[in-house]
């Protein structure tokens, strides 16, 4: 009775494309031989899709560098690791961890599935101003543990709450991404909340970032601009508004109420999630905590083209009723450095957005 | 419309009588048709009646898929969903086979779409649990698997050196 083990070729293709994520797959390639030889002659199913990884401290008297790795589907615990010495900063992206260190303040980032190590310099060394670079958020633009090709990978990162950069495997140096702010300050008082940005993405080899207004920006650059093989010069891309929905915030007030902006991919879409936490005086929004999520649109740059699901009350709702979601924003005492990844795991994804 | 019915013989020499357009799902019995015109119903020596039974079930239901309708689409879905969930996974296993057998593309996902489901989110303990698979790796196989590990183990990115990079 060991029937499945004998699965022929064709139909283990069939099954493993259909897996949810590659800690699946990896389990998959560790339960016979049989199975172990077919995985190690099909390599392209490590381009299964992975959430970010939980990871939790082991030890319980701190402070430990050893930490458990999980996985969100279901929780399960993948395996456990020592992160480097000296590590300041932890990360999740795709399949990939991101540390930054506190001595040499240069960026590791290492996978767990196929043991790569990328050293990234730091961006401080960059800048001629001399000040220091510290990252909000690191991003990795595959997900899977595996590079084909190096001109496409490429990282993105957030530092001093206020700046955006990105660099590709082939290259030597930081990009600094110029957000243009110019045409979109609608408020001086919002000013200083224009400037922050709450968190980036890639999607479809371009670089997007949310600022804490609303507003999501694009940089098309971030594949096709020339190869920065020069380490002492600082070289610049542009970031452009592609949304602004920041009128979904109006009536929320954000000294009292704890907003956080994320940008997901879901199911091949990109979605600016809006979490709120507080109290709110506003009849808009009937609780005091809820999720609003809208899409991005890629090919909607032009005004009035943001295809928005009438958000605040309709996600509202959505969210509360419907047990088809699992939102994971912030597990409590998860470790994601500065701030957790948004994640949505959707049960049954053609439900999103309709 | 035509509903010329097909009979179809299990390897048990059960009869199955379905419309020609349901069975014609299944290419391999399509080409059946086509090609030998079979009078006593068409063979089908790899597939015992239990399972045939299972099949011709699937391929009535689906013999008039919805093409906009997006409740009957919905309904089918949730159809879909009902027909494997009291499945052992010993006849799931031959409902593979023979939706590879057949030939049907819309049977042979749905069933390798339950494997998969079923496989997601767990263990490798568990998966040998729930599909009887044995472990057969030998003491040297985990050393052979270690080793790749440690091989694998490599050092890339933009600071390092042309030694490092030309190892990638």
């Amino acid at each position: 009775m060991d029937q499945y083990g004998e699965l022929p070729d064709d139909m283990l293709h069939l099954i493993v494309r259909k897996l949810s994520s590659l800690v699946c797959y990896a389990a998959f390639r560790s339960v016979c031989r049989r199975w172990r030889s077919f995985s190690l002659q099909h390599y392209k199913y490590l381009v299964l899709p992975q959430p970010p990884w939980l990871m939790f401290p082991n030890s319980t008297k701190p402070p430990s560098r050893v930490y458990d790795l999980y996985t969100f589907d279901g929780t399960r615990q993948f395996f456990q690791f020592e992160t480097p010495e000296n590590c300041e900063r932890r990360w999740s992206s795709g399949s990939w961890l991101i540390f930054t260190d506190k001595k040499e303040k240069k960026i590791r980032v290492w996978n767990p599935l196929s043991s790569i190590h990328i050293l990234l310099p730091n961006i401080a060394d960059q800048l001629k101003s001399g000040e220091s670079a510290l990252p909000n958020k690191i991003i990795v633009s595959c997900s899977g543990p595996l590079i084909k090709n190096r001109n496409d990978v490429i990282f993105g990162v957030v530092y001093n709450d206020k700046k955006l950069a990105f660099m590709r495997l082939r290259d030597k140096a930081w990009t600094i991404v110029e957000v243009d702010l110019l045409h979109t300050l609608p408020r001086p008082s919002s000013k200083e909340l224009e400037i922050i940005f709450k968190d980036i993405a890639f999607y479809h080899g371009k670089l997007y970032v949310v600022n804490q207004l609303g507003k999501v920006y694009v940089c098309e650059e971030a594949v096709h601009a020339p190869s920065s093989n020069d380490y002492h010069r600082v070289h610049h891309a542009k970031a452009e508004l592609l949304i602004d929905n920041s009128y979904n915030m109006q009536g929320l007030d954000p000294k009292t109420m704890d907003i956080k902006h994320y940008l997901v991919e879901v199911d091949g879409e990109l979605m600016h999630i809006i979490s709120i936490t507080g109290c709110s005086t506003s009849a808009v929004v009937p609780e005091t905590s809820g999720v609003v999520y809208l899409r991005v649109d890629e090919d909607s740059g032009e005004a009035g083209a943001t295809k928005s699901y009438n958000c605040k009350l309709i996600a509202f709702d959505y969210f509360k009723k419907k047990q088809d979601f699992s939102i994971l924003f912030e597990a409590k005492n998860c470790d994601f450095g500065y701030q957790p990844p948004g994640w949505i795991i959707p049960r049954h994804t053609q439900q999103i957005g309709h | 419309m035509s509903t010329k019915k097909i009979t179809l013989l299990s390897s048990d020499n059960e009869l199955f009588t379905v419309d020609e357009e349901a069975a014609n799902q299944s290419l391999t019995i399509k080409h059946l048709i086509e090609d030998t015109e079979p009078e006593n119903g068409v063979p089908l020596p790899q597939v015992h009646s239990k399972i045939l039974a299972k099949v011709t079930e699937y391929l009535i239901k689906h013999a008039n898929e919805p093409d906009n309708d997006a409740a009957a689409k919905e309904e089918l879905k949730n159809w879909d969903d009902k027909f494997l969930e009291k499945v052992n996974h010993e006849t799931l296993f031959d409902l593979i086979l023979a939706a590879n057998y057949l030939d049907i593309k819309g049977l042979l996902d749905l069933t390798c779409q339950t494997v998969a489901d079923l496989m997601n989110g767990m263990s490798v303990v568990e998966v040998r649990k729930l599909f009887n698979i044995v472990n057969d790796f030998t003491p040297e196989d985990e050393a052979e698997v270690r080793k790749r590990r440690k091989r694998g183990t490599k050092t890339i990115g933009p600071s390092n050196d042309q030694a490092n990079q030309s190892n990638h």
